[in-house]
């Protein structure tokens, strides 16, 4: 690995950092938000976890960067302003949990997964196994919580069979271009083009399966799609 | 939809079909594409539409409104081609207008004989913006126009599904199930008939999704941009040390 090799892949550790360090910001939100909705217990102290995951996750991110940058570095403050503003009825905290913790985490966590199948370094497995199992279990805790949230405000079927609909039907925006070499893959990064096929993967197969069993049916099939090569089919020529 | 439901000869008459219908978009714009006028620049638009050349196609549609603010198929056209470039606002601006100044407006599709009018495209510009009560009342208005929409018929079964008005999509499925376009959801309809079960198994290549940079763990999403903080070098605290043997450079 040429020294610009190894800067470049600090780097992608380091916004895997920040990435990891901005979810303790997303779980507290959430936190803020199962206190407002009455949530049980069990999902309260989920996502005060999940918060102390994410600590973690942050420095073990922060650290295998270290070791590639041979810089210590970690996370500034964030820009907390709009935050406490975002709508905060009962839909569009389901909305939120919908698109960051059923699909996103979901994404994310599968990420993970797949980097630790295909990393080579010992130090960095291990790193990845643990954050692997972690964002597994957030994704599981959004499902539920969602799962609760229907089951106590069934008038929000609607807007969550609509919000999946919404975010089954807007493309997944990466880079084009694959500036870093395959060998990165070795080293828990992984690149554009194979999160492109996992999150394709996990998006047709594991989060379809989940909105079907939470919802009895795929909204997202119903909806015309209509920014993606099928979709653009359909649409009038 | 599975794949299984539909078959060979099905896909290659549909291809067929489009295929004849392309030719035939072609023949009629290729004498114009060279002309500097409002009916050259929407036969350039058409044939950039074509072959997916999106965002060229929405400027050719521009610059026949340009040449003629009045020519209504270039602006049914243009929020066609906006929708299929992502420019969905400006989509759903142009399909509004459109429909206020010329609600039954209507034209061909370019590669199918669907018949369709202006608020069917405004329809599609809700959908495309999220907004899919109003585009229900949208493809309604266009069933009131024409009848005969199906196009339309098959956007609203496709909405009513979505929001689990199962009844209300088999209702509709008489006025769709001859436009190929909508072969998979009548096949599936067709299985359907008697069952409030609907299990919808589109074809899963439609599923995407956006959110910016999803990288791990929860994004913190405002007003839907990934908020991150900035790296501060030196600070030991943050990097854990891993006493494991690693193969690092």
């Amino acid at each position: 690995m040429t020294p610009e090799e190894s800067t470049r892949l600090g780097r992608a550790w380091l916004e895997m950092g920040l990435g990891e360090h901005a979810s303790v910001a997303a779980f507290a939100r959430f936190v803020l938000h199962l206190l407002r909705l009455g949530a049980p217990p069990e999902l309260l102290r989920g996502a005060i976890r999940a918060m102390d995951d994410e600590v973690v996750h942050t420095r073990i991110c922060f650290g295998v960067a270290k070791r590639f940058t041979g810089k210590a570095a970690g996370p500034g403050p964030i820009d907390m302003s709009d935050v406490a503003d975002q709508p905060a009825d009962h839909r569009s905290i389901m909305e939120a949990a919908i698109l960051e913790g059923c699909i996103a985490e979901t994404i994310s966590a599968r990420y993970a997964q797949v980097a630790f199948e295909r990393a080579e370094d010992r130090a960095i497995r291990t790193a990845l196994a643990r954050i692997a199992e972690d964002e597994s279990r957030h994704a599981d805790l959004s499902w539920r919580f969602v799962h609760w949230l229907l089951h106590k405000f069934p008038e929000l079927n609607s807007a969550a069979a609509a919000c999946f609909a919404q975010a089954f039907s807007t493309p997944l925006a990466f880079d084009e271009e694959e500036a870093d070499p395959e060998s990165f893959e070795k080293y828990g990064h992984l690149l554009p083009s194979s999160k492109r096929q996992v999150a394709h993967a996990v998006l047709q197969g594991e989060i379809a399966e989940r909105t079907v069993a939470l919802l009895g049916y795929l909204p997202s099939s119903n909806t015309p799609a209509l920014s993606t090569a099928t979709a653009q089919a359909k649409v009038l020529s | 939809m599975s794949k299984q439901l539909t078959n060979d000869s099905s896909a290659s008459n549909h291809a067929r079909l489009l295929s004849s219908q392309a030719r035939e978009t072609i023949d009629k714009v290729a004498g114009q594409l060279s002309e500097q006028s409002a009916a050259g620049a929407l036969a350039r638009g058409k044939m950039f539409e074509l072959v997916g050349y999106f965002p060229e196609a929405v400027d050719s549609y521009v610059e026949a409104l340009s040449c003629d603010r009045n020519n209504t198929e270039a602006s049914a056209r243009l929020a066609l081609a906006q929708l299929k470039a992502e420019q969905r606002e400006k989509a759903l601006a142009t399909a509004t207008a459109l429909a206020a100044r010329q609600p039954a407006f209507k034209f061909k599709a370019l590669v199918t004989n669907e018949q369709v009018s202006s608020m069917t495209v405004l329809g599609d510009a809700l959908v495309g913006n999220g907004r899919l009560e109003e585009a229900k009342e949208a493809y309604q208005a266009a069933r009131k126009i024409d009848g005969k929409d199906s196009y339309a018929a098959g956007r609203l079964a496709e909405l009513h599904l979505a929001n689990k008005d199962f009844k209300k999509a088999l209702d509709l499925r008489k006025d769709f199930k001859d436009n190929p376009r909508f072969e998979e959801l009548n096949s599936l309809m067709a299985l359907s008939d008697t069952s409030d079960l609907l299990l919808p198994r589109f074809s899963r290549e439609s599923l995407s999704l956006r959110i910016s940079a999803i990288a791990v763990g929860r994004p913190l999403l405002v007003d839907g941009m990934t908020r991150f903080a900035s790296v501060v070098e030196g600070d030991e605290e943050w990097c854990a040390d891993s006493s494991e043997q690693s193969d690092a450079p």
